[in-house]
C-alpha cells in the first residue's frame, strides 16, 4: 500500500477539488482519498504540490517512428498500398523508442501508437502505456481503432504514383468497395480468412471505430454521410474545419482529436489550423482531446499545449480535461482513469504549482502506482 | 506637429538594467524618446494606459524562413530552399519573401518584431539572408550569408547523386568554395572588370561587412564550421546548436554566437539525437552568447516562449531568458544599436502583455513597431494561436 500526501488534488471529477488528503493506492488502484492520515509503509509526501490525473495523448506514432535514429528507421507509413487495415502497431512497437521516456516525464500515462497516414486504411492503432519491456508489457488496448485516412495526404500520396484512389471521389468510392465487399463476405457461409475483411468486419460491426483522419469541410461532411450509411462508430483527428459544422460533429456524437498546434507550416488543407477554432466545438459541447501527433510534437509536450486552450477562453478545468478526461473518454478508458476518485487507477501527474502558472511543471508521474517519474 | 505616444503604468522591462514599475514610455516619431518614473503628460500625446500589464521590447528571431515558407500554400508558397546547386549564394531571401503571409500577421501578433529570415539549409551555401521588422521594414539586407553541415544538405545531393553526400563533402564544398572567392578577390584586384555574380556576395564575408551563419547541429559539425571560419577569418553565427551543451567552454572561449533552437522539436533527425531543454542553462552558464529561435515554420513564431518557458523550468534564470528574446538577438544581427532594449534613440518597438511572458496563458495587449500600433488585442478572432 502506498499513500500520497497531497497539497491539493484536482480530481476534474465534477468540478472537485480538494485539499490537504491522503490518496491511497493499492494493486495500481485508488482505493480511498481521505483527511485522516492513514498508516502506510510509503508516504509520497506532495504536500506542497498539486496533483492531477495524468495525461493521455489520443494521436501518435511512438514506438514506430523511433526518435533519434534517423528517417531510415521510421517504420510508421507502410505506403505500399492504399487499403491496408491489417496493419497493426503493436507488431512494429520498439519499446526503446527515447519518446516513451519522454512521455513518462511528461506525465502522458497512456499514448496511442498509430500506423501511418499514407493508406486510405493504414491499419490497427493501439493503446500504450509508458511502462514495460516489451510491447506486449506496454500495450493496454489493442485494437482501438481502424485508422481511415480521408485527409489530402493519403490522395495526394496516390496521385504522384498515378495510382488510385487520387481524387477525393476514388477516396471515397474506395472506402465504399471495401465496406460493400466486408458485408457481402460476412454473408457468405463458407469462406476463406481474409484478414482485410475480417479488419473491416470490426468496423462494421462496432467493435472497433474509426479514426478518421479529416482536414477540410467537404471531408468532415463526407465522413458523416458514411457515418450514417454504415452506421460506424468514428472518432475524428486533426479535422481542422470541424468548428464549420460543430452542430452536426455534436449530434453525430462525434468526439474531435485536435492538435498539434505547437507548429506552423499549414498547407492549404490546414489553413484554419489555429486553436481558437476548437472554441465553437467547446461552446457546443463537442468532446474534444488534444494530440501532440508525435513525432510532429514531442509527446511531453501535451501539457503546455493544452495552456494554448486557455488563452483561446477555454477553462483551466478544461484544457485540463482535453489531455486526461476527454481522451480517456474517447479511448473508451473512462471507466479506469481520466480522473482521481475511489476505484480508478492511481494515474496522476504531480505538479510543481498551480495549473498553467510560469513555474507549473510535471515533477512527477505515478502510472498505475508506480512512481515512472519522480523529482520532488 | 510632433505625434507623442506615451505607454503609462506597467512594468516595463527595458532591458537596460532593472524593470520598470509604473513608468512613462515617451514615444517620438518612431522612436524611443524617454523611459522615466514621472512626467507631466503634454496635451495632445497620445496614451496607452498599461497599468497592471508588462512592457518589453519587440521580441526578436534570428533565424526563420517567415514568408519563405508560406502559411496555408503548398508547393505553390514553397520557397525556402534552391535545392538545385549545393552553392548558391547570390539567391537572396528578400527576393523570395512574400511579405503579405499570414506568418508576419502570426509573427506581429505574438509579439515578435524582428525577424532575420534565411534561406534553408539544403544548400552548403544557401544565400543571403535579411533581417527585417515583421511589419516590412528592412534592416539588414544582407545580413549574412546562410550555410548549411550536416544532414540536410548530404541528405538532398545524395539523394540527386551529386556532391555532397556526405559530411566530408559538406566541408571540402564549403572550403573550396571559400578558395574560390579568396582567388576571385586577388584576380580583381588586378582586373577590375572581372565580375562573377556567384561569389560576388561571399567577398563580404572576407571584407567582415556580415557574418556567415551556419546551420549546424552536432558537435561535430559546429566544429568543423569553428575550425573553416577560423582558417579563413571569416566572422560567423552557429544556427540551431542543438549539440552546444557539450562544447558549450570552446564557443565561450572562441566567442562563437548562437541562434539556439528550435528546442521544442522531437528527435526526428539523427542529428537531433541529443537535443535538451538544458543548452540554454549550459550556455547561460558557460558565458555563450545566444538567442533563442523558432527556425519559423518549423515552430510557430509564439513557440520562443514555449522555448523560453520550458528552458526557464531547466534552470534556465529568467534574466538570461529575456536577454535571449530581445537584446541578445541584436547583439548577434549586430543591431543593438537600434532594437533589442527600450532606451532612448533606440526603434520603438514595444509589446504588451496581460501576463509576464514566462507565465504560459500570457496573451499580447499590444504590439508597437516604430512607434505605430500593428497589433492590438479586441477578440478571440484577431488571434493567430
Amino acid at each position: 500500500m502506498k499513500v500520497i500526501k497531497a497539497g491539493k488534488i484536482i480530481t476534474l471529477k465534477d468540478n472537485k477539488i480538494l485539499e490537504n488528503r491522503y490518496i491511497v493506492v493499492e494493486d495500481g488502484i485508488i482505493q480511498d482519498i481521505t483527511a485522516s492520515k492513514p498508516s502506510a509503509e510509503e508516504i509520497i509526501d506532495a504536500e506542497r504540490l498539486v496533483v492531477i490525473p495524468s495525461f493521455i495523448d489520443p494521436a501518435t506514432q511512438i514506438g514506430l517512428a523511433e526518435e533519434g535514429a534517423g528517417f531510415n528507421y521510421y517504420d510508421s507509413d507502410e505506403s505500399t498500398s492504399p487499403s491496408l487495415p491489417f496493419l497493426r502497431s503493436l507488431d512494429a512497437f520498439y519499446p526503446k523508442d527515447l519518446g516513451i521516456k519522454d512521455a513518462a516525464k511528461g506525465g502522458v500515462s497512456y499514448f496511442v501508437s498509430s500506423p501511418g497516414d499514407s493508406a486510405v486504411f493504414s491499419g490497427l492503432e493501439g493503446v500504450f502505456a509508458c511502462k514495460g519491456n516489451v510491447a506486449d508489457e506496454m500495450v493496454r488496448k489493442f485494437p482501438s481503432a481502424l485508422k481511415l485516412n480521408m485527409n489530402y495526404n493519403s490522395r495526394i500520396r496516390w496521385r504522384s504514383e498515378g495510382k488510385y484512389p487520387s481524387t477525393k471521389m476514388g477516396l471515397i468510392a474506395l472506402i465504399r468497395e471495401k465496406f460493400e465487399k466486408a458485408k457481402n463476405y460476412e454473408k457468405k457461409k463458407e469462406k476463406e480468412r481474409d484478414l482485410e475483411m475480417e479488419t473491416l468486419l470490426q468496423v462494421l460491426r462496432k467493435e472497433i471505430p474509426l479514426k478518421v483522419s479529416v482536414n477540410t469541410r467537404d471531408e468532415i461532411e463526407k465522413a458523416l454521410e458514411l457515418k450514417r450509411e454504415y452506421d460506424v462508430n468514428m472518432i475524428f483527428q486533426e479535422a481542422e474545419d470541424s468548428f464549420m459544422v460543430a452542430d452536426l460533429i455534436r449530434k453525430e456524437e462525434i468526439p474531435v482529436i485536435a492538435g498539434p498546434y505547437f507548429i506552423a507550416g499549414r498547407l492549404y488543407h490546414q489553413r484554419n489550423h489555429y486553436v481558437k477554432n476548437l472554441y465553437p466545438l467547446y461552446e457546443k459541447g463537442v468532446v474534444f482531446a488534444l494530440t501532440t501527433l508525435h513525432p510532429i510534437v514531442p509527446v511531453h509536450l501535451l501539457y503546455h499545449q493544452s495552456a494554448l486552450l486557455v488563452k483561446v477562453g477555454i477553462s483551466e478545468l478544461d484544457a485540463l480535461r482535453a489531455i486526461s478526461t476527454n481522451p480517456a473518454k474517447i479511448l473508451g478508458l473512462d471507466k479506469e482513469t481520466g480522473t482521481i476518485e475511489k476505484g480508478k487507477k492511481a494515474n496522476l501527474v504531480f505538479l510543481s504549482d498551480e495549473p498553467f502558472t510560469k513555474k507549473s511543471d510535471v515533477v512527477g508521474h505515478m502510472l498505475e502506482g508506480e512512481m515512472v517519474w519522480k523529482n520532488f | 506637429m510632433e505625434k507623442l505616444l506615451i505607454v503609462k503604468g506597467g512594468k516595463i522591462f527595458t532591458m537596460e538594467g532593472a524593470p520598470l514599475e509604473g513608468g512613462y514610455l515617451v514615444i517620438k516619431n518612431g522612436k524611443i524618446e524617454d523611459v522615466t518614473e514621472r512626467m507631466e503628460i503634454p496635451n495632445g500625446a497620445q496614451v496607452i494606459d498599461a497599468t497592471g500589464k508588462y512592457i518589453y521590447p519587440g521580441f526578436i528571431d534570428i533565424h526563420t524562413h517567415t514568408g519563405l515558407w508560406e502559411e496555408g500554400v503548398n508547393i505553390e508558397g514553397s520557397d525556402g530552399n534552391e535545392a538545385t546547386d549545393p552553392v548558391t549564394p547570390h539567391v537572396r531571401a528578400i527576393d523570395g519573401i512574400n511579405f503579405y503571409d499570414d506568418g508576419f500577421k502570426e509573427a506581429v501578433s505574438s509579439g515578435v518584431t524582428t525577424v532575420n529570415i534565411m534561406p534553408g539549409s539544403a544548400n552548403v551555401i544557401g544565400g543571403q539572408g535579411v533581417a527585417t521588422k515583421t511589419t516590412g521594414q528592412i534592416l539588414l539586407n544582407p545580413s549574412g550569408i546562410k550555410m548549411a553541415l550536416g544532414e540536410n544538405p548530404k541528405r538532398v545531393y545524395s539523394s540527386q547523386k551529386k556532391m555532397p553526400s556526405t559530411r566530408l563533402g559538406n566541408a571540402a564544398i564549403l572550403r573550396k568554395t571559400l578558395l574560390d572567392t579568396l582567388n576571385y578577390i586577388e584576380k580583381k584586384k588586378k582586373d577590375k572588370k572581372v565580375f562573377d555574380f556567384k561569389l560576388e556576395p561571399l567577398v563580404g564575408l572576407f571584407e567582415g561587412k556580415y557574418p556567415a551563419r551556419i546551420h549546424s547541429h552536432r558537435e561535430d559539425d559546429i566544429l568543423t564550421a569553428l575550425r573553416i571560419m577560423k582558417e579563413f577569418g571569416i566572422k560567423f553565427v552557429i544556427e540551431h546548436s542543438t549539440e552546444g551543451h557539450f562544447i558549450a567552454e570552446i564557443l565561450a572561449k572562441e566567442e562563437v554566437p548562437c541562434a539556439l533552437g528550435p528546442t521544442i522539436t522531437t528527435r526526428i533527425k539523427q542529428e537531433l539525437k541529443f537535443r535538451t531543454p538544458e543548452t540554454a542553462k549550459v550556455y547561460e552558464e558557460k558565458g555563450v552568447l545566444f538567442a533563442f529561435t523558432t527556425d519559423f515554420p518549423v515552430l510557430p513564431h509564439y513557440g520562443l516562449f514555449y522555448s523560453a518557458q520550458i528552458a526557464v523550468r531547466y534552470g534556465l534564470s529568467e534574466e538570461t531568458a529575456l536577454k535571449a528574446l530581445t537584446i541578445n538577438g541584436a547583439k548577434i544581427l549586430g543591431l543593438d544599436h537600434k532594437i533589442g532594449s527600450l532606451k532612448k534613440g533606440k526603434d520603438a518597438d514595444i509589446v504588451i502583455t496581460d501576463r509576464e511572458i514566462f507565465d504560459p496563458r500570457f496573451l499580447v495587449m499590444m504590439t508597437i513597431v516604430d512607434g505605430e500600433i500593428a497589433y492590438e488585442h479586441k477578440t478571440r478572432d484577431d488571434l493567430y494561436i
